[in-house]
């Protein structure tokens, strides 16, 4: 699977030939289906923090919601061709860590 | 026959994210939700590398699968047994219905306002050379001496 992944990986984000106006296209769904997955997982995570009385489980469904974001922000970091959505992608995965060793202190 | 194997690659990766990230909420002993949040975070980590972000989909399961599910599970092992009853025992409660309202109003929110506000907006991706997201892009684009609107 590993191998497959890294095999479709490239070509999936790199595009290879451009369309009449300029811009290529990605392989595989466009944003949109990202943005609909990300919807469904911060939903996701919304059921479990209102459904759930365990912190331990708020907590993690609050993680879920964190990566719904993060994954807009690639998509959209993508969409737009910059690295600033991956650059905050990357704080954001930061914050559990505090909170977790605060959490644990 | 590339675009083919993309679209498996993320169907697999989109379901194994969802079934996972329901997995998470639905277990009733806290254990098995934080091994099923490592499949949601590895699925995640795929959709990643398939959106271009090596960087991010790396650090991803470094981060996530190494320091903060070691510390989950540390503690939920410390703090003992924490089994509590099933979110969907006991037939429908106020609690659960007034979940479910909430988590699908928020959907439907999200997916109306996406359909109809940013259905043009979404469909041209801008052209991407062969660093995007890698260390140094991303590093570059970090630093604050040298942002600047064109790359």
């Amino acid at each position: 699977v590993t191998s497959i992944v890294l095999l479709v990986a490239p070509s999936a984000a790199s595009s290879s030939a451009p369309t009449h106006d300029g811009r290529t296209p990605m392989h595989g769904p466009d944003i949109t289906a990202y943005v609909v997955l990300a919807a469904l997982l911060f939903a996701t995570g919304v059921l479990g923090v209102t459904l759930r009385r365990s912190p331990l489980i708020i907590l993690l469904s609050v993680e879920i919601m964190l990566n719904a974001a993060n994954l807009l922000l690639i998509a959209f970091a993508r969409l737009h061709g910059r690295e600033d959505g991956q650059v905050f992608a990357v704080s954001v995965m930061a914050v559990p860590r505090r909170r977790w060793s605060s959490a644990s202190a | 026959m590339a675009n083919f194997l993309v679209w498996v690659v993320w169907v697999v990766a989109a379901a194994a994210c969802l079934s996972s990230a329901l997995a998470v909420v639905s277990f009733t002993n806290p254990f098995y939700s934080a091994l099923s949040l490592i499949g949601n975070l590895a699925s995640l980590a795929v959709l990643f590398l398939l959106l271009g972000g090596e960087f991010v989909a790396a650090s991803q399961v470094l981060v996530y699968g190494g320091a903060v599910m070691v510390m989950f599970l540390f503690v939920i092992a410390y703090l003992g047994e924490l089994s509590e009853a099933s979110p969907w025992s006991g037939g429908p409660s106020w609690q659960a219905i007034g979940a479910i309202l909430a988590g699908g109003a928020l959907l439907v929110e999200v997916i109306v306002v996406v359909g109809l506000r940013a259905g043009g907006f979404l469909s041209h991706e801008a052209q991407i050379d062969r660093s995007f997201g890698s260390p140094s892009a991303s590093a570059r684009s970090s630093s604050p001496t040298t942002c600047s609107p064109s790359r």
